[in-house]
């Protein structure tokens, strides 16, 4: 058996390889799209840093930029829900595991750190300062960074009044990120920092519980919640064959289903709208994408045919993330036995697919007033074309996909 | 009734997990499925149910298969599983709503069968909840709830005892009895012999996977050569180590 201060690494191990086999298996798929994405975004910075006007007020974007990025901390502990169980009786051996746990992290937070800061040095080094200041810049955000994650681990302690303890540590990076960008850090606001900071750790510190009582609960939704973010991240590109998801209320949302009566016809159709409606996710890709789609249609103002295929791509990325809608109830043995025609578990699919394109295709043209304002109004063309690239979606060529991958459904 | 006949089964045709069982379960009565870990009463559940394909065999409910009418087939058998399986999404009520709507039950029934049923089993205040609230004994009940909803044909049961209370459990019995009262046949798959022993009206004693004893208490009694014998010393018997 693996001693408990040697598991945090086998488990970190393993938590690479198996990262490093999806990136591998993504990569495979993707051909040349990266070094497409790598040579957009290279010269869309350029393009970025040429327009941006001389009074823009660079060092209150790099404030709001660090200040979320040094407060949205992460601890990974590879934790798994029979821990408690299994690991409790070591205590000194869980101290170990969890002190490598902080020390993993705040390694991992601080390189991405590191990295924002090299993606963001060219506008740094164009408007805020020279490469000394940079370098200080990063000794100090990488110093708040590994301060973050040590007062998030007390933090996962007293999740009975979070409140107050996040909004002192979210001002405080906040403050000392501006005194920083504005180039006035180096002077008392370094000795009222450093004080202050000072002060927080020895509150923090002070109301540490004993040793004994481990936040499992905190930690292992935590740790559940993390990898469930890296599979969804990977199940953009590839079939993942378990992702968590959480289930939300949203009331407010009941406008969208409630009016669909429920009858025998209805069944299935019943349960894939709250499935869409409720849980975060493949709700969630549905607003961004619709976000992003009608963004990048109304201000980048394209050819009327680049505008086409943008909208055809919006649509598409979304209609691939709806089979799952159907796919999670694969081994409900309920939704295998209502007494229904098996084909009405596809139709009513399809009829939520068209139907949840369609409008997507409405929210992404209707705010495009260029389309309305064309020589010809293109407006209802589009959202013809919209209407049956969501039929088309929908209707025919996602449940040939469906119906390849899975006999099941 | 539900006719099972010369049934062999299992997870992949070269190793079957049941072999050659037939039994019969006829309109209100009570026929329990009884047998050790791994003796194959899970098996012949998903087997009645169409979740597995029979190698040899044939199972009828009312002189028709599931093949020649698989809507007709299951519209007339409800079934609660071991294990509670809920939709995460879906509130106690919606859970309700959408067996009802699925099986065609006329709205005016089903609500009238719902207020009965959840006022029950005490789970009336929980009717707006979602599944993640709930204790494991309390899933346990929306199974049962939503079964009992369909007051089917046939019901399968599938060892209902675990994870609820004592009086979640004297409920699912007085409404098992009064199902069968109106002529629903009920397969119990179970481990609690002494519950079975006072609810089952005939037994069918499974032991790897072949059926060792069945019939009435005193016909298993007259298989056994064991006259006196309580349920529990005829499972030992028959289910243990060396069998009859």
């Amino acid at each position: 058996m693996t001693p408990i201060p040697a598991l945090f690494r086998q488990r970190m191990n393993q938590a690479w390889v198996k990262g490093s086999r999806y990136v591998a298996l993504i990569a495979k798929g993707l051909h040349f799209l990266p070094v497409f994405l790598l040579i957009l975004i290279y010269f869309g910075y350029r393009a970025f840093l040429e327009w941006l006007p001389a009074h823009f007020p660079v060092y209150l974007l790099f404030t709001a930029i660090f200040t979320w990025s040094l407060s949205r901390t992460r601890i990974r502990t590879f934790v798994q829900p029979a821990d408690p169980v299994f690991l409790f009786p070591d205590l000194a051996g869980l101290k170990i595991y969890f002190r490598r746990s902080l020390a993993y992290s705040a390694g991992i937070q601080s390189l991405k750190i590191f990295l924002l800061l090299s993606f963001l040095s060219p506008l740094y080094l164009t408007r805020l300062g020279d490469m000394a200041g940079l370098v200080t810049s990063w000794a100090v955000l990488t110093v708040l960074k590994v301060w973050n994650v040590w007062i998030y681990w007390f933090e996962l302690h007293h999740r009975d009044r979070p409140g107050i303890p996040r909004f002192l540590r979210w001002g405080s990076n906040g403050v000392i990120t501006l005194w920083l960008f504005s180039g006035h850090f180096f002077g008392w606001p370094l000795l009222v920092a450093i004080l202050w900071i000072g002060w927080l750790t020895l509150y923090h510190l002070k109301q540490q519980p004993p040793r004994h009582l481990i936040p499992w609960e905190a930690l292992i939704i935590r740790e559940q919640r993390t990898v469930s973010t890296y599979y969804r991240l990977a199940h953009q590109f590839i079939d993942v064959p378990y992702i968590g998801n959480e289930v939300k209320n949203r009331p407010a949302l009941g406008f969208f289903y409630k009016w669909l009566p429920p009858t025998p016809e209805n069944s299935y159709l019943y349960l894939y709208l709250r499935t869409f409606f409720r849980y975060r996710e493949p709700f969630g890709v549905y607003i961004r994408l619709t976000l992003v789609t009608a963004a990048m249609m109304a201000f980048l103002r394209f050819e009327w045919w680049m505008a086409a295929l943008t909208l055809a791509g919006g649509l598409y990325l979304t209609g691939v993330q709806l089979p799952w809608i159907r796919r999670i109830h694969r081994y409900q043995p309920w939704f295998r036995l209502y007494p229904r025609p098996v084909e009405q578990k596809q139709k009513d699919w399809s009829r939520l697919a068209v139907g949840l394109l369609a409008v997507q295709a409405v929210l992404i043209l209707l705010p495009q007033w260029w389309l309305w304002q064309a020589p010809v109004t293109l407006l209802p063309l589009f959202l013809l074309l919209g209407w049956i690239i969501a039929w088309f979606l929908g209707r025919v060529y996602l449940p040939k996909r469906l119906h390849k991958k899975s006999s099941l459904l | 009734m539900l006719e099972v006949k010369a049934l062999t089964g299992g997870y992949s045709t070269g190793q079957p997990v049941i072999h050659d069982l037939s039994f019969t379960v006829k309109p209100g009565e009570i026929v329990g499925l009884i047998g050790l870990n791994g003796a194959g009463k899970s098996t012949t559940i998903k087997q009645i149910l169409g979740f597995l394909t029979p190698t040899q065999g044939e199972i009828r409910f009312n002189g028709r298969t599931l093949e020649e009418d698989p809507a007709a087939f299951r519209k007339q058998f409800a079934y609660i599983p071991e294990t509670p399986y809920l939709y995460p999404e879906l509130t106690l009520g919606e859970h309700l709503e959408l067996t009802a709507a699925a099986y065609g039950i006329d709205p005016a029934v089903s609500r009238s069968r719902m207020d009965k049923l959840l006022k029950r089993f005490h789970m009336k205040k929980r009717v707006d909840w979602y599944p993640d609230t709930f204790s494991k004994g309390m899933r346990q009940k929306v199974m049962v709830l939503s079964a009992f909803l369909l007051e089917p044909s046939l019901l399968i049961v599938d060892e209902p005892f675990i994870g609820l209370d004592p009086l979640a459990i004297h409920n699912l019995l007085e409404q098992m009895e009064t199902l069968k009262q109106q002529g629903t046949g009920i397969l119990l798959s179970t481990h609690v012999l002494a519950t079975a022993e006072k609810t089952c009206d005939r037994f069918v004693l499974l032991r790897e996977g072949q059926i060792a004893l069945k019939g009435t208490l005193d016909e298993m009694r007259r298989q056994a050569g064991l006259p006196q014998a309580s349920l529990d010393e005829l499972f030992i018997q028959a289910a243990g180590e060396e069998g009859l």
